[in-house]
């Protein structure tokens, strides 16, 4: 618990640097979604998207989505929030492991009567509560926000799941942050895989949305294994969660079994 | 010049691969990702016309003119200035923080060269390997417009559009040289780099989705935006002169701060 | 006597470069054991396999009877250690790093770290990043002796101490040592592993090459001997020296044996000036090679 509450003590200023984005794009996000559900009620919106080439709803990132409708909007920003939890998650995951000996503390913490699995277990648990707070937070703001548009129509279920998956998406980044630098004989190098992975996920992300048959592609990027349309019409796929939550086991598994063969040297 | 020259040896591998993936993407989307999006362009106009203003003022431009190659750039380009901005962001970082992460400021700072030319040293070297890279950029969008089929007069208007992502790149040059001389401790270059590249697209795409006017001036990715070129011929003076106030602005204050702070102690 | 460090033939590898090889060591319970060698000598690769900081690539080592790797937690919980140079977090202070190091241990570590802050003069409501190197040292101390440990392991512990400090940091370790706590640390100043050890091992190239009481060592201490004469001096010959070298009408040489032969003979000669000194650990180990 002493290394928790430390560790805790110590993420705050970057959770609130963190918070302080959220804010901005869930307030000036949705505050701006006007009427445009209104004025086109009578066009039969995700019909007319459908023969768009997906190309171009790719690149915007809409696709299967009617940004017309206030769910498909949230969907958009949703996105963006998502893009921001998984970068925040690759980085603490990294930093669980490397933060120690690159800051040169590790004589410090590794010399104390508990077994490396344990601190960086606790160092994950604590990221992993960030990441939390940080969906909770996102979903009761979406609420508000939405709130004050009074509009018709509740999209509460929905906006819980999307909080729901962004959690499951970021902590399967925070252990894959983690596996990498434990993986990494260096540190720069393991925090520079973490970047790359992200990026690469993201633009294989776009690349899959880009093809009608991208399905195969999708099993690569974690940032598309919740899908936007399938949590607003309640399709959901079990496999998904299955493959997410047996991604972050392994990498979890992985992380430790590494780092505890490590020789901890500075770096 | 020794200066210059170490800086450009430590991290020349890093801007070549860089380039390589950033050329190797606009390939990809301009030769392999077009002829499919032109194929489905053919009986797209027709739903063009039967759409609401409402809807296609949404995605921010006019959507009933998308087909062609320029076009199509127009669309792509959000990526392809994102991958530069980050790159930009990792160079700029990288070199003015590098002595920071070895902890070896007191070295560097003891020679008997003024800080001030430490500094413009390796801004130099990082505006170097930045414009290097556009060159070779700019070259390999030459065969990828010729074989496109595109008439040719129509080339300089695609040539000045990818050109917007180097002077994108030379404001981050900026914002990088700023990150790498007030951050404290300069754990991971990537990660900057990524942060920044990401929040700057996440800013620029809230401008597209909400359709507020004012947020472009907050829309760093589209200060150059291939749009104005293709309508006027020309990027906006307008948000132009806002990426040169930012990046002279923060290239002076990053100078500053390299000139007149105290050294870290390891 | 109750061992505290066993080793057998401990050795390692990082990669292909030689960190230690085969070195066998006992550490006996209240002993104070000083570890001696040059930079690179494999002083700081021996203590962090003992630690479980590195991995052995082969040979075994035990602290109190338990697998160093398999055992790691259980030993840790008697061991106090001082790195070399200490690094801690960012933004804290000396007492809330004390505080956070005594919450790994099951004891109440309240007292002592007053008590060994006002030993060493140390202000613990001070950030540790703007401490001086010797007040960061400090911290170290006191972070690895709060708990009072029954092993003490440290790591080049007087670097960056001021003499004074070194003292009042020596009696600390003999009144732990009093207590009962067997004490490990590595040094390269012959002079001061003499002062508090009762026995040395001395490494060099990874290998530990001698292992002696200091009362031994004492009786064949090396003494580094300089002087000059007035007039040209072709020859000199006294039991016990080696390395004799006359230029220049100076002569030096590495001393061992009777102290009373080494002055009458150098009495016999026009001395202009005399220095006899503790020779430099490399003049010592030369001695190892022969």
């Amino acid at each position: 618990m002493n290394i928790l509450k430390k560790e805790l003590r110590s993420g705050i200023k970057v959770f609130t640097f963190w918070i302080l984005g959220l804010i901005f794009i869930d307030f000036a996000g949705l505050t701006k979604f006007t009427g445009i559900a209104g004025s086109s009620a009578s066009v039969d919106v995700v019909e007319l998207m459908g023969r768009f080439p997906r190309i171009i709803l790719a690149v915007f990132g809409v696709v299967n989505l009617d940004v017309s409708s206030l769910g498909g909007y949230y969907s958009v920003l949703h996105f963006y929030v998502l893009v921001c939890v998984s970068i925040y998650a690759i980085h603490m995951g990294g930093a669980a492991i490397s933060r120690e000996t690159s800051d040169r503390t590790y004589e410090f913490i590794f010399t104390k009567p508990r077994s490396r699995s344990h601190v960086v277990g606790y160092k994950l648990l604590s990221g992993a509560i960030f990441l939390a707070v940080f969906c909770i937070i996102h979903a009761v703001l979406s609420m508000f926000a939405i709130a004050s548009l009074n509009l018709d129509g509740d999209i509460g279920g929905p906006i819980i799941l999307f909080g729901t998956t962004a959690f499951l998406t970021g902590i399967l980044y925070l252990t894959a942050g983690a596996f990498l630098a434990a993986f990494s004989k260096r540190n720069g190098i393991g925090m520079l895989a973490g970047n790359i992975m992200f990026l690469a996920t993201f633009i294989i992300g776009v690349v899959s949305d880009m093809f009608e048959k991208g399905s195969a592609v999708r099993y690569l990027t974690p940032l598309k294994y919740f899908l936007p349309n399938e949590i607003l019409q309640k399709n959901m796929s079990i496999l998904f969660f299955v493959i997410n939550i047996a991604a972050v086991g392994l990498l979890l598994y992985g992380t430790m079994f590494l780092f505890d063969q490590k020789d901890l040297i500075e770096g | 010049m020794n200066v210059y020259l170490f800086e450009l040896r430590q991290q020349w591998k890093t801007a070549l691969i860089w380039t390589a993936a950033t050329i190797l993407l606009f390939a990809f989307l301009q030769s392999g990702v077009y002829p499919i999006f032109s194929d489905s362009m053919i009986d797209v106009e027709e739903i063009f016309r039967s759409m609401p203003d409402v809807f296609l003022n949404a995605f921010g431009f006019d959507i009933s003119s998308m087909s062609g190659f320029g076009e199509f750039f127009k669309l792509t380009y959000l990526y392809l200035v994102l991958m530069g901005a980050i790159m930009a962001m990792v160079l700029s970082v990288s070199a003015f923080s590098r002595e920071k992460r070895g902890k070896c400021t007191d070295f560097l700072l003891t020679k008997p060269y003024s800080r001030r030319k430490l500094f413009l040293m390796k801004l130099l070297e990082v505006a170097t390997q930045v414009t290097a890279s556009w060159i070779l950029i700019f070259i390999s969008s030459v065969p990828l417009y010729l074989q496109s089929g595109e008439p040719t007069e129509g080339m300089h208007r695609f040539l000045l559009s990818v050109s917007g992502i180097y002077f994108t790149q030379l404001m981050f040059i900026g914002v990088g040289s700023l990150c790498g001389i007030y951050v404290k401790k300069v754990r991971s270059v990537s990660g900057i780099a990524i942060a920044a590249g990401f929040a700057s697209f996440i800013l620029t795409s809230m401008h597209g989705i909400t359709g507020e006017e004012k947020m472009r001036y907050i829309a760093p990715l589209k200060y150059f935006n291939p749009e104005s070129v293709y309508g006027s011929g020309g990027f906006e003076i307008r948000y132009a002169a806002v990426a040169g106030v930012i990046t002279v602005a923060c290239i002076l204050a990053a100078c500053h701060g390299y000139c007149k702070r105290d050294a870290q102690a390891v | 006597m109750n061992t505290v460090i066993e080793t057998h033939k401990l050795t390692k590898f990082y990669g292909k470069s030689r960190g230690i090889l085969d070195v066998d060591l006992s550490v006996y319970e209240g002993e104070i054991f000083g570890l001696i060698g040059p930079n690179g000598a494999g002083k700081s690769t021996l203590i962090r396999t003992l630690l479980s900081l590195i991995y052995k690539t082969e040979g075994e080592a035990t602290v109190f009877g338990l697998d160093c790797h398999r055992d790691k937690t259980k030993i840790l919980e008697q061991v106090g250690y001082l790195p070399g140079e200490v690094f801690y977090y960012e933004n804290m202070k000396a007492i809330d790093l004390l505080r956070y190091s005594a919450s790994f241990y099951k004891r109440d570590c309240t007292d002592k770290i007053q008590e060994l802050a006002g030993l060493l003069e140390l202000d613990l409501s001070r950030k540790i990043e703007d401490m001086s190197l010797g007040n960061k040292k400090k911290v170290g101390i006191v972070q690895g002796l709060l708990h009072s440990p029954k092993l003490i392991i440290m790591d080049e512990p007087t670097s960056g101490l001021d003499p004074l400090m070194q003292k009042t940091f020596f009696e600390l370790i003999r009144k732990e040592n009093r207590n009962g706590a067997t004490v490990l640390f590595s040094s390269h100043i012959l002079s001061e592993v003499q002062r508090i050890c009762s026995r040395v091992g001395i490494i060099r190239e990874g290998k530990m090459i001698d292992i002696q009481k200091i009362s031994d060592l004492q009786k064949n201490t090396y003494k580094k001997v300089v002087f000059s004469v007035k007039e040209n001096i072709n020859d000199f010959v006294v039991e016990g020296a080696r390395d004799i070298a006359i230029r220049d009408n100076i002569v030096s040489f590495i001393f061992k044996g009777d102290c009373n032969t080494l002055l009458r003979t150098i009495s016999g000669y026009p001395v202009l000036d005399v220095e006899i000194s503790e020779p430099t650990l490399d003049e010592v180990f030369l001695h190892y090679y022969e």
